[in-house]
């Protein structure tokens, strides 16, 4: 279907398409597309603007053209023409570390992952933040949600001071003290207090609110998270007796299979996942012939970005996962009499109806794919993994999948092997048990005081739960929060929280490893951390506090000591940090609590042979104390696999084919929505659809032809009692039957950023008996006839079908590595004639070499170059024509059929080509070569022609057409990098291999007197990515990695056959496959 | 619309006027590129002349990134008090100082030295090389009032680099160096590609 030609036309479809448009012929023959596909632009803003007219009742402000010219005619006006007076101002006593113009780096952590950080600070803020290298969970790697986190610290939309309010009416300011003495008075007055948090991932800090909450009659407090994986947790409970989320050791397993589990992604600690997962994708052509090459198995509902990185998918309906789990199960144990299992009574019985040739027939999974699973797990025992959750599965079904898949790993003894469940990785029992709890107390008037800290509950949990009518009837409604958030709307005082890079603390995220937290900046605004504000209650109110808490409070610490610091002017004190010590709790209360804590607990453990103080300073240097070598305790921790779990299963019963599915799933990008207001992960294009700025439903091609709608038509799906609309996405490989939409959209308090994007669907999960079930409900669709563009970016670099792109598989590889290149000629030609004489490199020439087997589509680049780089972001109607300005972009590919195709992701930046077609026609020569083999921008030189952009085929120069630096509101204009130029409109931008990162390591070196070491330095998307895809460096020297990677059979360039000789390289990917693109499997007994 | 050569003679007139009259309101908004020569008067009257000139007082120990950052900082206040906690403490300008150290209110100083956000020049780069500062700042201790002494435009930076201008002692330590790199020409000292300050 795919690769023969059409009989009478001789068409045939693209071997690598964009979407599913371009398998039609009628596609490419029709004059429109083709005149499209020929322009630079695909969307004329004019024509775009107007559509956007006709579909936004309000309409699009128009720029006046005519204005700017008006605007210049007042510059010849102005007398005395130097350039304008700047001030040079000096600190008054400059801290002894800062140096202006150096950076520091300064080693914390995040406390929602638990993830180690390396921040990088300039004159005393933060700027960039990276991971930190000794940390044992992500090993000096960030995703794209933690290096965007640098931007939402500097947000002027963050709750700025403390304020009380009438419940739903506007904020009063208060000062800092009147709102502890508010606290405090409502505190004295409550028996019953409770404290509702995420999860704390720090022992201090759940010390000290032990500490605190001793002091009342009956206090408590509850853990929430908005995303926890409960179904897991509560999975292994059953399995078990522990709820836990093991350790996955994907860099073990020959085999995965995941039954919707997102694990590179948005499934746990996705970091560190995607690190392992990925050393086992590597592929060196020196020893192609027994090439180990590891296969993953998905299968799910949506086409999540795990699924698009698996050598093998099958769609299912969402809620069938758990079918196919013990079709394998019952084709190991009871047909083919495999594992210990084999004779177990209990397993015989609830695997009984799951025989796979009854499950392929209910679920569409063919029979032959199911026994090929069954096989390869078995031949991998003790070296795989089987996984599976996460929210697109997490169906009343859900005990059942996690039944299954507990067994599975018992069974084949990766229990214990590859799965380390006596490690919990990010306690995160907190789902909605304990806040259904909570829920009833407050209902029953059994809540005092309600303090709420860091959570946004009256956004993220569902109607379902209640949790707005349950508030309704606590008395005082205490909120702390960086916004004033729809939960702080629905309070009686509010007050800021401190940003995790303003706040001390540590973390334990799991056993054998704990960090420390330092702040890296003052607070910005008047906010301090939860623990600073129940120390400040303890001191005002002085409440009886217990244990350290009481011995901090007791101390009679005069506030003129707090401030200012040791050597400082005595006087040099601002009014707010006057107020925040005279309130009682200054910076140091919980800072003494913190080390008071760690000199009793952890420095008798981990301190010996040294002083507390150096324990101390050295811990906090590197951040990270971790006691074990090796992530996980040596093999052999298997725990016993409890059959009685099994007794969740249900028989087995096959859903009425004709009824479409529900399915909640959650973006890495966007996750629970609680960073809705930062524009940079807003305007990241999803992995898959490429879509930014908003949610969508996503349907399969088969219900975009049964209900004849197509990508931006909005469809209205009526769930139960509730309707509600939203425009179409059309994604190949999703589920025929099911229908998807991603959390954390559809916000009404985040912010001018984020109120108001997208669809807010947390309403319709639902609650079975205090169980949050997110998907598998039924539902209807109907055709509005509206129609709303998506901003969807995947389009706007297509090329006229130019060989971009290819994938072999793995016996292909084996055979031959260089055979990709041969499958298309256009792809390697190793001599092409220039007519330009040979560049001259006598030091250093960098190059880049990007392996497509490793990089899963993230975007965590994307997002590192935009905070290294100053990118600004451009809003959704500027992305809608093309012009969103990341340097580095992720392309996404499809091959195969549009049922169930297969995905290919390539990161692609300026290739930095040395017989670039940009550098010929720049008229000024605003972008030039350099003797180091990158292509360099004088910015001050474009002067905005724009040929270069039309000349290049790779379409990745990015150009100016406003001042988007403008859109950076007060604050934000602390988070720019000093060592970037900010690019006004008109100017041409695109990557430029972070040179300012080269320039400071050569000038490192230099100062050394000593060449640059492989290694010393990396571009910020290198550093950064979690698979390690890219490797950046000095192809002069052959022992770098980049040069050996260049070397291998299977690297390519892209657009080779231009003859533009790009510095960037491409490891072709390899997909264990047996044959070529699965797509043609997915035509037998596909639902 | 026909014109009579009238009609034609006035407008040519008017619009080589209009363009005459654009071209030097051009040139005197726009002089020149350069600051060359700026001299605003500083909050505090401080004398080069006196502290590095007659005292001897070595430039790094104030202006102390130099030697390791990019920009050479102006001192804080916190430096001065070094001496003035007691030398000429009756001085109403050294008073002031001593107000500012107390108070924690920064001195706004005018900065002479400028260069626009397009362009990055690296002082530690420079100093390290063993330039005096002189060479650029111009006779820093004879100047009771700093002035501007260079034009710092990169055409006067590009003649250093190509060793038209270097000091001596600079060329000889230099000149080898950059034979091999692409443009050379006789006598370059340091590199001249774009991206050394344009990035």
């Amino acid at each position: 279907m795919n690769d023969t030609p059409s009989e009478t036309t001789g068409f045939s479809p693209p071997r690598h398409w964009i979407g599913p448009e371009e398998l039609s012929e009628s596609y490419w023959s029709d004059p429109a597309t083709v005149e499209k596909r020929s322009q630079e632009f695909h969307d004329k803003p004019i024509e775009t603007i107007a559509m956007i007219e006709r579909m936004d009742k309000l309409g699009v402000a128009r720029r006046d053209f005519l204005t700017l010219m008006g605007a210049s005619m007042a510059m010849a006006a102005t007398a005395c023409a130097r350039r304008p007076v700047t001030k040079i101002i000096p600190y008054v006593v400059r801290p002894e570390e800062v140096v202006p113009g150096v950076a520091n780096f300064y080693a914390s952590t995040d406390p929602e992952t638990g993830y180690g950080l390396l921040v990088k600070t300039r004159e005393g803020r933060p700027i960039k933040l990276e991971g930190n290298p000794d940390h044992p969970i992500n090993r000096g790697k960030l995703d794209s949600r933690r290096q965007a986190a640098i931007l939402s610290l500097y947000d002027p939309e963050r709750l700025q001071e403390p304020g009380a309010r009438a419940r739903g009416a506007a904020l009063r300011k208060l000062s800092p003290e009147e709102f502890d003495t508010q606290v405090a008075g409502k505190l004295k007055t409550s028996a019953r207090v409770r404290l509702l948090t995420s999860s704390l991932v720090s022992d201090t800090s759940k010390r000290l609110v032990g500490d605190f909450l001793k002091a009342f009659p009956n206090g408590m407090h509850v853990e929430y998270e908005a995303l926890a994986l409960e179904d897991v947790h509560a999975g292994q409970a059953e399995a078990y007796g522990t709820a836990v989320m093991p350790v996955y050791r994907f860099d073990r397993a020959d085999v995965v299979v995941s039954f919707g589990a997102d694990f590179l992604h948005t499934w746990g600690p996705s970091v560190e996942h995607a690190f392992d997962w990925s050393k086992r994708r590597k592929l060196a052509s020196e020893n192609a012939k027994h090439a180990p090459l590891s296969k993953l198995f998905m299968v799910e509902p949506i086409m999540s970005m795990t699924g698009a990185n698996a050598d093998e998918r099958f769609p299912v309906r969402a809620g069938d996962e758990f079918k196919v789990a013990l079709a394998v199960a019952n084709e190991l144990i009871l047909v083919q009499k495999h594992t210990r299992f084999a004779g177990d009574g209990a397993v015989a019985k609830a695997l009984g109806s799951y025989g796979v040739a009854a499950v392929a027939e209910s679920t569409g999974v063919p029979a032959d794919k199911i026994r090929a699973m069954a096989t390869a797990l078995w031949e991998a025992r003790g070296k795989g993994i089987v996984v599976g959750g996460g929210f697109a599965s997490q169906t009343s079904n859900s005990p059942a999948l996690h039944a299954a898949i507990n067994l599975l790993n018992s069974a084949l003894d990766n229990e214990g092997a590859t799965i380390d469940g006596s490690v919990d990785v990010l306690p995160r029992a907190s789902g909605h048990t304990g806040l259904v709890r909570l829920i009833a107390e407050m209902n029953a008037g059994q809540v005092d005081t309600l303090i709420v800290d860091r959570v946004n509950p009256s956004y993220t949990v569902s109607k379902a739960f209640g949790f707005d009518a349950a508030l309704a009837q606590v008395k005082n409604v205490i909120v702390l929060a960086d916004r004033d958030h729809e939960t702080a709307l629905n309070a009686d005082l509010v007050a800021p929280s401190s940003h995790f890079l303003e706040s001390w603390g540590d973390a334990h995220p799991r056993k054998s490893v704990w960090s420390l937290q330092q702040p890296t900046v003052s607070p910005i605004f008047s906010s301090r951390s939860l623990e600073e504000y129940l120390l400040a209650w303890a001191r005002t109110g002085k409440f009886a506090v217990t244990g350290l808490a009481a011995k901090i409070v007791g101390k009679e610490v005069a506030p003129a000591t707090l401030f200012p610091p040791a050597g400082y002017p005595a006087a040099a004190v601002t009014p707010e940090q006057k107020a925040l010590a005279t309130s009682g709790s200054g910076y140091s209360d919980w800072h003494g609590y913190l080390i008071g804590n760690w000199r009793e607990t952890l420095f008798p453990q981990h301190g010996a042979g040294r002083t507390f103080e150096s324990f101390w300073d050295e811990t906090l240097a590197l951040g990270v104390i971790n006691t074990v070598k090796d992530r996980t305790s040596a093999r052999g921790n298997a725990r016993t696999f409890r059959s009685p779990a099994l007794s969740q299963v249900p028989a087995h019963s096959t859903a009425d084919p004709d009824t479409i599915t529900f399915a909640i799933y959650v973006k890495g990008s966007i996750g629970d929505g609680s960073m809705a207001n930062n524009a940079w992960l807003q305007e990241l294009p999803d992995p898959v659809s490429t879509v930014t700025w908003d949610n969508y439903l996503n349907v399969s091609p088969r219900i975009a032809a049964l209900f004849d709608v197509k990508t931006h038509d909005v469809m209205e799906v009526t769930l139960g009692a509730e309707k509600f609309e939203l425009p179409v996405y059309v994604q190949p490989g999703h589920h025929a039957m099911t229908v998807s939409v991603a959390l954390g959209y559809g916000r009404r308090a985040a912010g001018k950023v984020g109120n108001g994007v997208g669809v807010d669907v947390s309403g319709y999960v639902q609650n079975q008996n205090g169980r949050a079930v997110y998907s598998g409900q039924t539902v209807s669709l109907r055709k509005t006839g509206r129609y709303y563009r998506l901003a969807e970016t995947q389009w706007h670099n297509a090329s006229e079908n130019r060989p971009i792109i290819n994938d072999i598989t793995i016996d292909e590889f084996r055979k031959d590595p260089a055979s990709a290149n041969h499958t298309d000629p256009h792809l390697r030609m190793a001599t092409v004639p220039s007519m330009w004489p040979k560049h001259n490199y006598p030091g250093y020439r960098w190059g880049m070499a990007i392996d497509l087997q490793s990089c899963i589509g993230c975007g965590a680049c994307a997002i590192a170059c935009q905070a290294e780089n100053n990118i600004p972001t451009v809003g959704r109607n500027n992305v809608r024509v093309s012009r969103e300005m990341h340097w580095i972009r992720i392309d996404r590919y499809y091959s195969g059929s549009a049922e169930n195709p297969n995905v290919l992701f390539q990161p692609m930046l300026c290739q930095h080509c040395e017989n670039a077609p940009c550098e010929t026609v720049c008229p000024v020569l605003a972008t030039v070569h350099d003797d180091e083999g990158t292509n360099n921008m004088a910015y001050n030189r474009c002067v905005g022609t724009r040929y270069c952009q039309n000349n290049c085929p790779y379409k990745v120069r990015r150009f100016n057409f406003f001042d988007h630096w403008k859109s950076y509101d007060s604050t934000m204009n602390l988070a720019w990098n000093p060592d970037v130029t900010v690019r006004s409109r008109g100017i041409m931008e695109k990557c430029s291999f972070c040179i300012q990162r080269i320039n400071g390591a050569k000038e490192n070196a230099k100062l050394a007197k000593r060449k640059l070491v492989d290694g010393e330095f990396q571009t910020a998307c290198q550093q950064t990515c979690p698979s390690n895809a890219i490797v950046f460096g000095d192809i002069n020297d052959p022992t770098t990695q980049v040069s050996k990677l260049k070397l291998q059979d299977h690297s390519f360039r892209v657009l080779e056959v231009l003859n533009t000789r790009p510095a960037v390289s491409y490891l072709t990917k390899v997909r264990n496959q047996s044959k070529a693109p699965h797509g043609e499997g997915a035509e037998h007994g596909h639902t | 619309m026909t014109l009579n050569p009238q009609k034609k003679a006035a407008i040519a007139v008017l619009a080589s006027l209009l363009i005459v009259f654009g071209l030097g309101m051009g040139v005197y908004v726009f002089p020149s590129a350069s600051n060359q020569g700026y001299s605003p008067t500083q909050p505090i009257p401080y004398s080069h002349k006196l502290h590095a000139g007659d005292l001897k007082i070595a430039c790094q120990y104030c202006h102390v990134a130099a030697e390791k950052s990019h920009h050479a900082t102006v001192p804080g206040v916190g430096i001065c008090m070094n001496c003035h906690k007691v030398v000429k403490t009756d001085s109403p300008w050294i008073q002031q100082i001593q107000k500012a150290y107390e108070s924690g209110e920064q001195i706004e100083w005018i900065r002479i030295h400028n260069l626009p956000d397009h362009a990055h020049f690296p002082h530690n780069r420079h100093v390290n090389a063993g330039l005096a500062c002189q060479t650029c700042h111009g006779p820093i201790q004879e100047m009771e009032k700093v002035y501007q002494y260079a034009p710092l435009d990169m055409g006067w930076c590009i003649n250093c680099h190509r060793g038209e201008t270097t000091p001596g002692a600079i060329k000889a330590k230099f000149s080898e160096q950059w034979r091999s790199g692409p443009n050379w020409r006789e006598g370059q000292v340091a590199p001249t590609n774009c991206v050394t300050c344009h990035y």
